[in-house]
């Protein structure tokens, strides 16, 4: 059973159309083998697009599709500089925004199987729970397989490619076959949601940071317009969004500021 | 002239002259769809509007209708000395006017403006440019002193993409100084006939002109330089250039080509892995190096790439493994949890026809391989026990394909395995509920015997609607199961028992079971159920209307969304002829999805009225309404005879933009494309990177129409003239096959 090209221009639109993710044709050999066993039981390739048709964007089902074309590839301590301007600047920024007491929210946007979400936690832990107070951490992302490999957050050495032994040893428990687990106190400062930015309402929980890197330029033009807006209406006033270094162009709309920090560059609001 | 005119044109006249320019702009834009000579003079008139959004809606007024006259305006306002805005809105319309505008660009090449001779030629269009105009080219050439209009003349001559401007881009390589010599080489780049390989070769050596001839080289699109390149490589070191050019060359080369670059070059490897592991590389170089790494076939290339990745395009040069290396690829992303790589295998595996390779792969720790894998390997291929291990592990993912790894057999399975086969699955479907238990359900399916009904039927007992979903799913593809176990599920209080259900009762009217208790007025109720329920009911009701499916097609084309687009989808599986028809008219539907439903259901109707429908389609202004017609004629074209697609598909190829419906196009050619397709596909075939299809249906219209083809050979520009070729010699051996297999032993 093989997926036409009629076939496969219907999913990616499909997909585009609920997400904003453009489907390159290169992946049309990843859904094909991915999906083969779902096409089968449905009858054909086609069969199974009425099905994902007729699914709702949480859908688990829908999820298959979205986990067959996204490439959710990244690792723990990715970006140095952006995380320093992270730790260094932009929290304790924030702090003195909300107040002693206050919570600072930060979201990881697109966070696919967890590692930049950890990473935030761990950078802050660092950094010493004294000198930050409560921050709440938040992960999202459009693949529900993704999220869920976020929550067993269980990761194997290339996840860790850029983590010194030092930093293994602190934030991770290595484990019988070879893999490494988060440890408990990292996870308890992390959520993680199955949501994709179309699903997300401007009016929900504001943000002192959203971290959003290398996934606009996945997004249709459309999409990704969207998603700056998203971004612009769930921050705090004076909070910032960190982009990777491609989305930066990809988001030379934004309706935020541009500001030069030490070690990095970011939006603020 | 305003003065002249009277009634509404008067007014559209005094309009064209207020002082607002939103006046202004919504006239131009309707003096657009009235046709005359004083409806064209107030449009020039506004090519010198001061704003310049109304001489941009101006100028996107007369595109169309690029009149002598027009022409003529164009030329004059292009000596307009005191308006800029004026000059370039004249260069703008007669580029934007593509082929009708080009005999006047040329022209602009006699103008005394230094400025205006050079936006002429950077603005002669690429596409459709003819013969001639090299020649009007290379004089302007000759008799221009300027450097600057000579280098812009020399990118135009590029762009023309033929290989008659060659001759007089060569001798600019020998005596021209650096500026021609920079532009003269990109020009061959872009033209890209492979004879100027040796050319551009020699021009490496020169450290002004060593990067363009590397790029341009690139660009050939032929293995030819791979040698030298190779050579070159041993002795003076890589850069970013050398390996993008020696990347092209190698992927346009043969197995041949490749062995001779590993003799010219024994330190490729060592060198290639300095530049993935170094950091100042760019990232597109360090993508190049990943490529040519592994086209080289070296051994340890899928370890490095593994350890240096992922690059710009992930791990895609794992792709260029060869049928030898499958199985140290194998061993390679073994070692790693990431699925990109193995992903990359997989496909690989699949593609070079040997999945039954990739079982050691049904251990990797990411499920999703493991999923790729057993949805990749011929039946039978791997151990029952393995199989049955990954079913017990859960996984939503795995579960079903595992399922139904087990539940396929290869011909030459034994009874022993069959039954053990046949065993496990109903162990299974007999156990608790979960994925598993829902994989296997659906897997048996497609198994034989009472027991297997029995099992199913125990199952739409279950308490968990998934699981009920399943067998009831499993239960359309067995022609004797009992009718009154699924039309009780009809009740089910879960929407997707009541939709698969509704589904079931489709297939099994759609095979022509007999005795179903159920006819479409039963199936009216469930319109006004749930989303997924109700578009059910629409297949249902098509599925089950017998006579009156026409008219209930024409009916269900009245209700939503959901509905409609499974009541037009049905009448495909069906194959009634008259339903099809009944809705051809949904063709040109508002609804983007409707009209590509509605062609859909075209595949079944009667030659006469499909082809109608379908040439309408290619028309339409929607891509996607014409993609899914390219794909109907690219279906049923080739039993529909002579008719109206055809010129209507060569319309769409001349005009088309949009790469998902050019490429569907394409793929229509062999099916329906006449000898007027010939003009559209070698202006195709001249681009640097031709369309997907564009080669299929070169070789399928020199099959066809192989005089007319030799003519346009001769004539094309280089690219073009070279693929022709290719598709010539692809025809005339599958010819001489043909011919030898009709000749008999």
């Amino acid at each position: 059973m093989s997926l036409s090209d009629a076939v496969f221009g219907l999913l990616a639109e499909l997909v585009r159309k609920r997400t904003g993710l453009v489907v390159p044709e290169l992946r049309r050999a990843r859904l094909e083998s991915r999906l083969a066993a779902d096409a089968r039981a449905a009858g054909s390739f086609y069969e199974l697009y009425v099905q994902f048709r007729e699914d709702s964007l949480e859908a688990a089902e829908f999820g298959r599709l979205l986990d067959a074309t996204v490439n959710g590839e990244t690792y723990f301590f990715r970006d140095a500089a952006g995380l320093r301007a992270f730790t260094d600047e932009i929290v304790p920024e924030r702090r003195l925004a909300v107040g002693a007491d206050g919570v600072i929210d930060v979201w990881s946007a697109g966070c696919a199987t967890g590692e930049e979400a950890y990473t935030l936690a761990m950078v802050l832990a660092e950094k010493g729970p004294a000198s930050f107070g409560e921050v709440r951490i938040r992960g999202s992302d459009a693949s529900p397989a993704f999220v869920r490999r976020a929550r067993v957050a269980r990761y194997g050495a290339h996840a860790l490619r850029d983590t010194s032994p030092e930093r293994r040893e602190r934030f991770f428990h290595l484990q019988p076959d070879g893999s490494f687990e988060v440890r408990d106190e990292i996870r308890a400062r992390v959520q993680f949601e199955a949501r994709p930015f179309a699903l997300e309402k401007p009016d929900g929980p504001a943000n002192d940071v959203i971290v959003c890197r290398n996934v606009l330029i996945y997004l249709d033009r459309e999409a990704c317009d969207e998603a700056i807006r998203l971004f612009s209406a769930r921050l705090k006033a004076g909070g910032y969004l960190l982009l990777g270094p491609s989305d930066v162009l990809a988001a030379s709309v934004t309706p935020l500021t541009m500001v030069r920090l030490s070690h990095d560059v970011a939006y603020r609001k | 002239m305003k003065e002249d005119l009277s009634g509404p044109l008067g007014s559209l006249a005094a309009d064209a002259g207020a002082s607002e320019p939103e006046v202004r702009w919504r006239t131009a834009a309707l003096l657009e769809d009235i046709p005359g000579e004083e409806t064209e003079t107030l449009l020039l008139g506004l090519l010198k509007d001061p704003d310049y959004r109304v001489r941009e809606r101006a100028v996107a007024a007369l595109s169309s209708r690029l009149t002598d006259r027009v022409g003529e305006a164009c030329l004059s306002a292009l000596g307009d000395e005191a308006d800029a805005g004026h000059r370039a809105a004249a260069i703008a319309l007669l580029t934007l006017a593509g082929r009708p505008g080009i005999r006047f660009l040329l022209r602009t090449l006699e103008s005394a403006s230094v400025d205006v001779r050079i936006a002429g030629a950077m603005n002669l269009p690429s596409a459709g440019i003819a013969q001639e105009a090299v020649g009007a080219l290379t004089a302007a050439f000759e008799r221009e002193k300027d450097p600057n209009v000579r280098a812009a003349l020399l990118v135009a001559l590029g762009r023309t993409k033929r290989r008659e401007a060659v001759a007089s881009l060569l001798p600019l390589l020998e005596h021209g100084n650096v500026w021609m010599k920079v532009h003269a080489i990109e020009a061959l780049g872009e033209i890209g006939d492979p004879d100027t390989s040796g050319f551009l070769i020699a021009r490496i050596a020169d450290p002004a002109l060593r990067r363009g001839a590397l790029r341009a080289l690139a660009r050939l699109g032929t293995s030819r330089p791979a040698d030298e390149l190779a050579r070159i490589a041993a002795q003076e070191g890589l850069d970013a250039d050398l390996v993008h050019a020696l990347r092209s060359a190698l992927e346009a080369g043969t197995p041949e080509t490749v062995a001779l670059v590993r003799g010219l070059w024994p330190g490729a490897f060592d060198a290639l892995v300095e530049i993935l592991a170094s950091d100042r590389a760019s990232p597109a170089s360090r993508s190049d190096a990943a490529h040519v790494l592994v086209i080289l076939d070296l051994r340890g290339a899928c370890l490095e790439i593994l350890r240096a990745g992922p690059f710009l395009d992930g791990f895609s040069s794992l792709g260029h493994v060869t049928r030898a290396r499958i199985g140290e690829a194998l061993h390679t992303v073994l070692q790693s949890e990431d699925p990109e790589p193995a992903l990359v295998v997989v496909e690989r595996a699949v593609e070079l026809d040997v999945p039954s390779l990739l079982a050691p792969l049904l251990v990797h720790p990411a499920a999703a391989v493991r999923a790729a894998v057993l949805n990749s390997l011929p039946p039978g291929t791997a151990r029952l026990s393995d199989l049955i291990d990954i079913l017990a592990e859960e996984d939503p993912e795995t579960s079903l394909p595992a399922a139904l790894a087990i539940a396929a057999s290869a011909p030459d399975t034994l009874p022993d395995r069959l039954e053990a086969q046949k065993k496990a699955l109903l162990d299974r479907a007999g156990g608790a509920d979960g994925p598993g238990r829902i994989g296997v359900l659906l897997a048996l399916g497609e198994v034989d015997g009472p027991d297997v009904d029995a099992a199913l039927g125990r199952a739409i007992g279950s308490p968990d609607p998934e699981v009920r979903t399943a067998a009831v799913r499993a239960a359309a593809n067995r022609p004797a199961f009992p009718i009154a176990v699924v039309k009780s599920c009809l009740e089910d209080p879960a929407p997707a028992v009541r939709a698969a259900t509704l589904r079931t009762f489709a297939r099994w009217a759609e095979r022509g079971r007999e005795t179903l208790p159920l006819d479409w007025k039963d199936c009216l109720v469930f319109l006004a159920d749930e989303g997924q329920v109700a578009s059910a009911a629409g297949a249902a009701i098509i599925a089950l209307a017998g006579p009156d499916r026409p008219r209930m097609a024409e009916e269900l084309l009245a209700q939503g969304e959901a509905i409609r687009l499974a009541a037009l989808e049905e009448i495909a599986r069906t194959g009634d002829a008259d339903a099809a028809e009944s809705v051809a008219l949904a063709a040109v539907h508002e609804d983007t999805e409707t009209a590509r439903a509605a062609l859909l259901a075209q595949s079944v109707a009667r030659p006469g009225p499909a082809s109608a429908v379908a040439a309408l389609a290619l028309a339409d202004p929607r891509p996607a309404v014409r993609r899914a017609a390219a794909e109907l004629v690219q279906r049923c074209g080739a039993a529909w005879g002579a008719g109206p697609v055809a010129s209507a598909l060569t319309r769409a190829l001349a005009s088309e933009t949009n790469p998902g419906a050019l490429e569907a196009l394409l793929k229509a050619v062999p099916a329906a494309g006449d000898d007027s397709a010939i003009a559209p596909v070698t202006l195709l075939l001249a681009e640097e990177r031709s369309p997907a299809g564009a080669q299929e249906a070169a070789e399928a219209l020199a099959e066809q129409f192989e005089e007319a083809v030799r003519r346009e050979w001769r004539t094309a520009p280089a690219r073009a003239e070279r693929r022709w070729a290719q598709a010539l010699s692809a025809a005339a051996a599958r010819r001489t096959v043909l011919g030898a297999a009709k000749a008999g032993p």
